[in-house]
Parts: C-alpha cells; structure tokens; sequence
C-alpha cells in the first residue's frame, strides 16, 4: 500500500475506533467541538488521498508520512494514558495537521 | 516531481479499448487456425470480467453502506457530517462506478466475441458482428467516459466492415494491450479497495461496539448455540445480561471484522491474480501461439465466492433496513 495511505488510514481509523471513549472524557463543549473538527479533517484527508492518484516517491512527500508515522505514535501514548484530555486533543490537533499537509500535496 | 508514467488511469484504459475494439479480428484471424483457442480465451475472458464488474458492484454498496454509516455516527456521536463530507464519498464511488462500466464493456465486448468466434456460416458472422456493434454503440450511456461512447460507437461500425472483410490479423495486440493495462491499474488500486472495504466495517464495528456500550444490542441470540438444539427461545436482553456479555459481544465483533476484511482482500487478491492470469493468456494468442487452457481461472472461485457471501450480507441488511 502506498505509505501515504497507509499512514492517513492508519490516523483515521485509529481515531474512528477510539472516538466514542475520547469524546467521554471530554469536559467541555469546546472541547468536544475541538475534538469532532479534527476527525472530520482526518476523515477529510484519508478521502482526499483515496481520490488521488497515490504517488508518493515524491521526497516532500516521504518526510511527511514519516512525520506522520511520529505523529501517530504519540497520539497512541496520548490516548493510551488519557489522563489530561486538553494534552490528547492537542496531540490529535497537530497529528490531524501532518495529515492535512500531506493531503493537500498528493 | 511526481512519476506518473507507471499509472494507468481508467481514461487511458477506455481509450485503448476504444482504438481497438478492432480486437474481434483477433478472434477472426485464429479461426482460421485456433478458432477453439480464440473461442475459449474469449469465453474465460468474459468471465472474469463478469467477475470484476461483480467485484466493484460490490465496492459501489460499500460506499452506500459507508454515507448511511456515517450519518449514523453522526445522530449517535454528534460527529459532523455535511454535503462537503458526503461529496468527497460520493466521489470515490463515482471513481469505482467508471471502473465497474469499464468491465461491464470489456465483458459485453468478450461475450460478443466468443459468439463470434463461434459463428460458422457468414450469416452468423454477420448477425454476430452486428449485434456487438450495437452492443457497443448501446454504451453511451456511461457516466463520465468522456470519448469512450463515440469512439467505441465507431469502432463498432468498424467491426462490422472488419469482419465482412477479414482484415483482423492485426488487431490481437490491441486485446493483449487492454487486458495488460486493466490487469496492471488493477494491481497499482488493490491496496485502495482493501482500504476502502476496511474503512467501511471500522465505522460499523465502532458504532457496533457503541450499541453494546449503551446497551442497545439484545445478545440474546449469542446463546442460540446453548437454546436452539433444544428449541428453547434465547432470553431477552437484560442488563445483567449485558454487562456480563459486553466482553463477548465485543470480542464477536472484533472476530467477525476480521474475517470479512481477509475475505476481501483474499478476493482481491485472487482478482489481481486472474486478470494477470487472463492477461498472459490473450497474450499467448495475440503472439501466434498455443492457449490451451480451457477453463476460466481458477482464481476466480473465491472472488465469486466473496460477491455471493457480501451480496448476502448488504440483501440482508437492505431487508432489515425497510422493515
């Protein structure tokens, strides 16, 4: 599988599966908002890239599946511990950006 | 910069076919010689581009299944779901929906050409020619193809001249070119089914699990292996019930995802594998030499398989959603 779909995948259907338990220990409406914006631009992405002819041997392209790869590691820590949920939105908020960025280039 | 040249898009695939259709001489100029060689390749050919418009007709339902899922995820989780969203899903399935009428041609082209192939006097000849000229003509109606309808539309009437007057030989490199060029844009997507098909049951096995968590599922039917040999009626859902089944259930449906998404991809798999099959075959005739195979490929059983078991499922789920 091209790693650029692999990667946007990987963000998305980690996000799908754990979506329910994050928006549980949501303590505000803000945050709710926050945290069901950034799955849709996930959701938003992983199609953008499904629609895309997937060619990524581009070299800006590889550095950012590789930021995603990161990326993904830490949203798994954030959520995997969830004690502060503002930190875990973070997390997603700059995951889901890597993963806007390397849409939008495909 | 971006290297394209490996792709081969849907348009270039329908331009191929559209430039040789000329492809039934192919069939004309081994009747002279390995006319049961060109019937058979023709036949297995149709087959499995039945199979492959069966594949994406089946894709086309996920992509349903996934917008009803997503709305779904929006009443139960509050997650937005707006004409943008629904455009972009819409659009993927416009892209498989050109794929699924692309096999539909080459499969309408392939059953025309095994009737030809098999014609025996130029009264057969002729009424085969003229019926595929039409059934390609008939093609117009195809969304998004572009020049395809009017190219195919020509190549058609050419046909019908082709075959009258036996200048065919040529065209057997045409067929080999359209078969290796669907073969290959096959091979480059089978990661994007596979990832189409899984993101589908994601979304369902995570609303799945949410009916469970609040309650919403009757597990009573988990126990029919212990009732049903006795004729003994499952118990209705109770709240001990569930929390005692939570784990269970859950596990029910992690196991059942998983089957269905090495089902498909076991599908896709063997689809590659026979259009790859079925490329080297039309090559061997398109090369003047021998095709002595007789049946479809083998491959094909478990794609078939897979569309019967998912035909199945969306009917089921199509009935239980109009009750």
């Amino acid at each position: 599988m091209a790693s650029s779909l692999q990667a946007l995948q990987d963000q998305y259907f980690y996000l799908t599966q754990n979506l329910s338990d994050l928006k549980d220990k949501c303590e505000t409406k803000d945050q709710v908002d926050a945290l069901l914006a950034q799955y849709a631009a996930s959701r938003s992405n992983y199609f953008s890239c499904i629609n895309k002819t997937l060619q990524d041997d581009d070299p800006d392209v590889t550095t950012l599946v590789q930021q995603m790869n990161t990326e993904q590691k830490s949203l798994k820590t954030a959520v995997s511990q969830l004690g502060d949920i503002a930190t875990v939105i973070n997390v997603i908020t700059e995951a889901v950006k890597v993963g806007t960025k390397l849409a939008s280039i495909l | 910069m971006k290297d394209r040249s490996a792709a081969v898009p849907v348009a270039v695939i329908r331009r191929r076919i559209c430039f040789s259709t000329l492809v039934v001489a192919l069939m004309f100029t081994t009747a002279c010689k390995t006319s049961e060689d060109a019937t058979a390749a023709a036949s297995q050919m149709a087959t499995t581009a039945k199979d492959l418009t069966g594949y994406y007709s089946q894709m086309d339902t996920v992509l349903d299944n996934t917008i009803q899922l997503n709305e779904l995820q929006s009443v139960l989780l509050g997650t937005s779901f707006d004409q943008q969203a629904r455009a972009q899903m819409k659009e993927t399935q416009q892209e498989i929906q050109k794929r699924e009428d692309l096999a539909k041609c080459l499969q309408n082209l392939s059953d025309e050409f095994s009737k030809l192939t098999g014609a025996r006097t130029s009264s057969d000849v002729q009424q085969a020619a003229g019926k595929l000229g039409s059934a390609i003509s008939s093609l117009g109606s195809l969304p998004g193809a572009g020049a395809l309808p009017t190219g195919l539309g020509e190549a058609g009437k050419e046909i019908v001249t082709l075959v009258q007057e036996h200048k065919e030989r040529e065209a057997g490199k045409a067929l080999d070119a359209i078969v290796t060029a669907l073969s290959k844009m096959y091979q480059q997507e089978t990661s994007t089914y596979d990832s189409l098909y899984s993101q589908d049951l994601v979304l369902a096995e995570s609303l799945a699990k949410e009916l469970v968590k609040r309650g919403w599922v009757s597990e009573g039917e988990l126990f029919s292996p212990i009732t049903q040999p006795f004729g003994l009626a499952p118990p209705a859902s109770t709240p001990e019930i569930n929390k005692i089944l939570k784990a269970y259930t859950e596990q029910q449906i992690e196991d059942r995802m998983a089957d269905q998404v090495a089902a498909e991809k076991k599908a896709s798999d063997c689809m590659a594998k026979a259009l790859d099959e079925m490329s080297a075959r039309i090559h061997k005739l398109a090369t003047d030499k021998v095709m002595d195979e007789r049946t479809a490929p083998v491959t094909l059983s478990d794609v078939e398989k897979w569309i019967e078991t998912a035909t199945t499922a969306t009917s089921t789920t199509a009935a239980s959603g109009k009750d």
